[in-house]
């Protein structure tokens, strides 16, 4: 029996019906609208530490949204980790990686990047020679943001140099009794064991077919050499990331090292030194770096604003800092743009504009692309592990 | 057999709390190591690993001189650990038995614990401009006319006195807290009955002490091997450690490699393990070594 007192107002039957599929019809549009209204408002990246801006303001300028960048060493074996054992693709909007990821975690851990779509107003004035090297096949992934080819970085007054146009060879690094004990060299086993090979092949040494895809004879014969090397004390240390490069020149620990274009120019700006990172070396590593949308993105409703954030990423607003920092991208007059309209120093903007004619220059020189992910790795890896270890 | 069958009854006769702490310790520690064994018989193609059971991973394991680095990685962590024992013991039974000021005792104990509050990178890495080619040590030396020493930095010596800095705490305060406990009664009937403060030492203290020493040598060789830091930021990759070997394999996602190193590093421990028991057995201190805390 109910106690109409406490029961409130009696609802006809029929009533209470109509109410009750009015509510659940309202329900279903409110669940069916819920993932449009929920987009994303933080973009979540994973990338190479010095790639991130270290003020994201332009980014929330230009698109609306926040960014939280996750960075991370520059080793493409990490990334790998990450990417395929972790499926961080979950947690992740885009990944900043080296291009040639593409390669083995294309189909399976990368979606396709749609050129088309309306939120990519950029991409058309990207140079072929930036997407080119992003195609599997006919299928394009990934947007290159920034690109180059890498030399070594040294203290002219320690070996001598005068005449900046000097065509340097790599022998300062891994053959000369004048660096000896004075050379520092990454860890990174697809960064340094190529460089390595391409100088045993130059030399005469052992003839190399692919110093970036090693066969096991190769590897083996390069390994030999550098351990050679290694045990007649050619190199003082060896360096995993970013900071260390700063650290070794900056301490002036080492003469020279395979580094990148802005740890001299971290060197030079911050602790007042005149290293210079070479633009004459008899050959050089050509690299590049891509924003990759993974997989996972697919499941969720944000696409339409990682595209946003991959077009800032092709913007001055983003390319400018790297200009500043000693990177050059795809369109590095939007950058000059950038820089002058935000009243940047006079030298900052000439300092951006001659970045992309030093990459040029290095391009007319002989040079290999850097492969991440080689197909000889498993191979390889064991060998550099052997030159480590001896 | 009949050892087994004696271990199984004295773990019986433990009750049900001995029984259950057994077997969650096989299924969480045991049985993960095993299967650690069994990965290492996979190996890795391209990306992926395949599991075909072999030794090929055990074969590439011998070729590329990965052993090597297991070798040097044990060889490190025991003498760290015979040099950190050195200095620690003599410190501590001072500390514990021969300084008589409780204040400057208690300001001690907080100095060596400070360090706990920080991590290793940073304690470490500062001494990378001290030792260095143009650091202050390297600066010292070209004032007296001696010319930089290389091997202050980047080298074994640099890596050893990295860990020696790094776990002198965990090698003095258990050793330290044991002797605290240990009655200062003993050591005046030991002299009371005649024996010479050296006869005291090897037959009352160090005897007693054994617990906190066995925790010492726990506490710093185990952390000491598989430390990452301090060979990276003092060795500079010159001196290649197992943790070092461990993350390059897994970057490569060679995950039976992994597996095979620390395989072969826990079998390095078992043996070493074998020893110091064999050799405590030896010394009649084998069973006794706890018993002491009952004293």
């Amino acid at each position: 029996m109910i106690d109409r007192k406490t029961a409130g107002p009696v609802i006809p039957r029929r009533r209470l019906l109509q109410g009750t599929a009015a509510g659940a019809a309202v329900g279903l549009i409110g669940v069916k609208l819920r993932p449009a209204a929920a987009q994303e408002v933080t973009m979540r990246g994973y990338g190479t530490s010095a790639q991130g801006l270290e003020d994201w303001t332009p980014f929330v300028e230009a698109t609306g949204m926040e960014m939280r960048y996750t960075p991370t060493v520059g080793d493409p074996g990490v990334v790998l980790r990450e990417i395929m054992a972790n499926e961080i693709g979950r947690d992740y909007d885009f990944f900043l990686t080296e291009v040639g990821m593409q390669t083995v975690l294309g189909e399976d851990w990368f979606l396709p990047l749609d050129t088309s779509h309306p939120a990519l107003t950029l991409w058309d004035r990207v140079p072929e020679a930036f997407t080119a090297p992003l195609r599997v096949g006919d299928v394009q992934y990934g947007v290159p943001n920034v690109g180059g080819a890498d030399s070594f970085g040294f203290w002219p007054d320690a070996l001598g140099v005068d005449d900046p146009t000097e065509t340097l060879s790599w022998k300062l690094m891994f053959d000369s009794e004048e660096t000896l004990g004075r050379v520092g060299l990454s860890t990174t086993m697809v960064y340094s064991f190529p460089l390595m090979a391409q100088y045993v092949h130059n030399a005469g040494i052992h003839q190399i077919a692919d110093v970036t895809n090693l066969s096991a004879e190769e590897a083996r014969a390069v390994a030999d050499f550098g351990i050679a090397r290694k045990q007649a004390g050619q190199f003082r240390a060896f360096f995993v990331g970013f900071d260390e490069q700063v650290q070794l020149l900056g301490n002036r620990e080492v003469d020279i090292l395979n580094c990148w274009s802005d740890a001299v120019v971290v060197v030079n700006e911050q602790q007042g030194g005149e290293v210079v990172h070479y633009a004459n070396a008899d050959y050089y590593f050509k690299w590049g770096n891509a924003l990759f949308v993974p997989i996972q993105a697919a499941e969720r409703d944000n696409l339409d604003r990682i595209y946003e954030t991959l077009n800032f990423f092709l913007s001055g607003a983003y390319l400018a800092p790297m200009g500043r920092k000693g990177l050059a991208g795809p369109n590095m007059d939007l950058a000059v743009a950038y820089a002058e309209e935000q009243g940047w120093p006079a030298e900052d903007v000439a300092k951006i504009g001659a970045v992309g004619d030093t990459v040029a220059r290095k391009y007319e020189t002989p040079q290999f692309s850097f492969n991440p992910v080689p197909p000889n790795l498993a191979v390889m890896e064991e060998e550099w592990q052997r030159f480590l270890n001896a | 057999m009949i050892r087994l069958r004696a271990a199984y009854h004295e773990l019986a006769a433990g009750g049900w709390p001995v029984m259950l702490f057994v077997a969650a310790w096989t299924v969480l520690v045991v049985t993960p190591l095993a299967l650690m064994l069994v990965y290492s018989l996979f190996r890795t193609q391209g990306f992926a690993t395949d599991f075909t059971p072999g030794l090929e991973t055990w074969r590439t394991f011998f070729d590329s001189g990965r052993w090597q680095v297991v070798v040097r990685t044990v060889r490190i962590g025991l003498t760290v650990t015979v040099v950190v024992m050195a200095i620690s013991l003599p410190f501590a039974i001072w500390l514990a038995k021969g300084c008589r000021s409780a204040s400057i005792r208690a300001a001690l104990v907080t100095l060596i614990t400070i360090p706990f509050f920080l991590d290793v990178a940073s304690r470490t890495i500062v001494w990378r401009t001290l030792l260095g080619s143009e650091g202050a040590v390297n600066t010292l030396l070209g004032l007296v006319g001696i010319p930089p020493q290389a091997w202050l930095l980047y080298s074994e010596f640099a890596v050893h006195f990295g860990m020696v800095l790094v776990y002198f705490p965990t090698m003095v305060l258990p050793i330290m807290l044991v002797l605290t406990l240990i009655d200062d009664d003993l050591l005046e009937a030991s002299g009371d009955l005649g024996a010479s403060r050296w006869q005291t030492f090897t037959d009352v203290l160090l005897p007693l002490a054994l617990p906190g020493v066995a925790a010492g040598v726990v506490f710093t060789m185990v952390p000491a091997m598989a430390d990452v830091v301090v060979p990276q930021i003092m060795g500079g990759f010159n001196v290649n450690m197992l943790g070092n070997s461990v993350d390059a394999a897994l970057d490569a996602l060679k995950y039976p490699m992994a597996a095979a190193l620390s395989s072969f590093v826990i079998a390095v421990l078992l043996v070493l393990l074998g020893l110091l028991a064999l050799v405590l057995r030896r010394v009649g201190a084998g069973a006794a070594l706890f018993r002491a805390l009952d004293a």
